[in-house]
């Protein structure tokens, strides 16, 4: 069933455009070429992350951290999902190609991917635009939901595999 | 960021060369830039087609015709005497484009929403209860069809990329209902 979501939004976007008589073939040329852009600044950052997760993989530091019963292998798209999409994106990518999307690791980057934000990049843009400088409720507040995030993903994967 | 990135880098150099081997550095950095390069790939495979057609999504009424209805959802989170009529335009659409995945929108009305509720609040050093709430919506993942997660498990041969839409709505509610729970029972020592 929810196969068919992905292709009904497609169309539904579509359909929104032509019945609004927008000009859809420019928009999407637009929005591509934004995006390409995203993809050149993101990429030094993809790029300094993915080297210093190769090393932590490489020398299996962090296979002896399990805190929480979170396992090591999980730490580094834990603790790089608040700071940066572009960086955890690719440490997902890392994780689907080393054990598949299904497996149990997998399961859990994909649910807490879609499921959180990037805290503490959201909160430090919103502080700089309104010069508070005392976010600590925030961030607090935001890390716990954050930490739910992983425990009751972890559940749910365990549940479904 | 700086502080945490040279610390690891340190750590594992110096991990590498006291309990393993040395070599390791150069080729884990070697392999790692060739993955950076190859990830790079994928997620401008994904970033690219949806940020196209986020864009002509962005462009249509459908977001302001969603966040019409949105805020008398969500009006009991806010205290009616720190929210303007403009601030609750921008909150709406920041909750709309939110919730359909749209991102830049969702950013652009961030920004002019918490600047309206600036205009109302009392300090210039502390968040009111409406803005830290405002916040913490924007903290937690409200998309409803996470497309480009979708788009990436597709790509590594998933049997079946979607199955994460219902796990995800639950994971994003139970998040956002204890981090707005424990915003409120921390409140007092805030303010």
């Amino acid at each position: 069933m929810t196969n068919y979501i992905i292709p009904i939004f497609i169309l539904l976007v579509l359909i929104i455009g032509i019945i609004e008589k927008k000009n859809i073939y420019n928009l999407f040329i637009e929005g591509a070429k934004e995006g390409l852009k995203t993809v050149y600044n993101i990429f030094p950052y993809i790029f300094a992350i993915t080297i210093i997760s190769g090393l932590l993989n490489s020398t299996k530091i962090l296979k002896t951290v399990n805190v929480f019963g979170i396992d090591g292998e999980l730490l580094p798209l834990i603790l790089m999902k608040p700071l940066s999409g572009g960086a955890s994106t690719s440490i997902v990518v890392d994780i689907f190609k080393n054990m598949g999307p299904d497996s149990f690791y997998g399961m859990v980057a994909s649910i807490l991917m879609a499921s959180t934000e990037t805290t503490l990049y959201v909160i430090s843009i919103i502080s700089s635009k309104v010069k508070i400088k005392d976010m600590k409720i925030v961030i607090i507040c935001g890390l716990i939901g954050d930490l739910t995030a992983v425990i009751v993903a972890s559940i749910i994967s365990k549940m479904i595999i | 960021m700086s502080i945490i990135w040279s610390a690891l880098f340190i750590l594992c150099v110096v991990y590498s060369c006291i309990f393993l081997n040395p070599s390791i550095v150069l080729e884990s950095i070697t392999l790692s830039s060739k993955s950076a390069i190859e990830n790079i790939m994928v997620i401008a495979a994904m970033l690219i087609f949806w940020s196209g057609i986020f864009n002509i999504l962005s462009n249509t009424d459908l977001l302001s015709k969603i966040s019409r209805k949105l805020y008398n959802l969500v009006s009991f989170l806010f205290k009616k005497e720190e929210v303007s009529s403009k601030a609750k335009e921008y909150i709406s659409l920041n909750l709309a484009s939110n919730i359909m995945g749209v991102g830049n929108a969702a950013t652009i009305n961030s920004l002019k929403g918490i600047e309206e509720l600036q205009k109302k609040n009392k300090s210039n050093s502390k968040l009111n209860k409406s803005m830290a709430t405002f916040i913490i919506l924007n903290t937690s993942s409200l998309q409803i069809v996470p497309t480009s997660m979708i788009s990436l498990r597709a790509l590594y041969n998933s049997q079946n990329p979607s199955c994460i839409i219902l796990p995800v709505i639950l994971v994003s509610i139970i998040s956002l209902t204890v981090a707005l729970i424990s915003l409120n029972l921390l409140w007092r020592f805030y303010d």
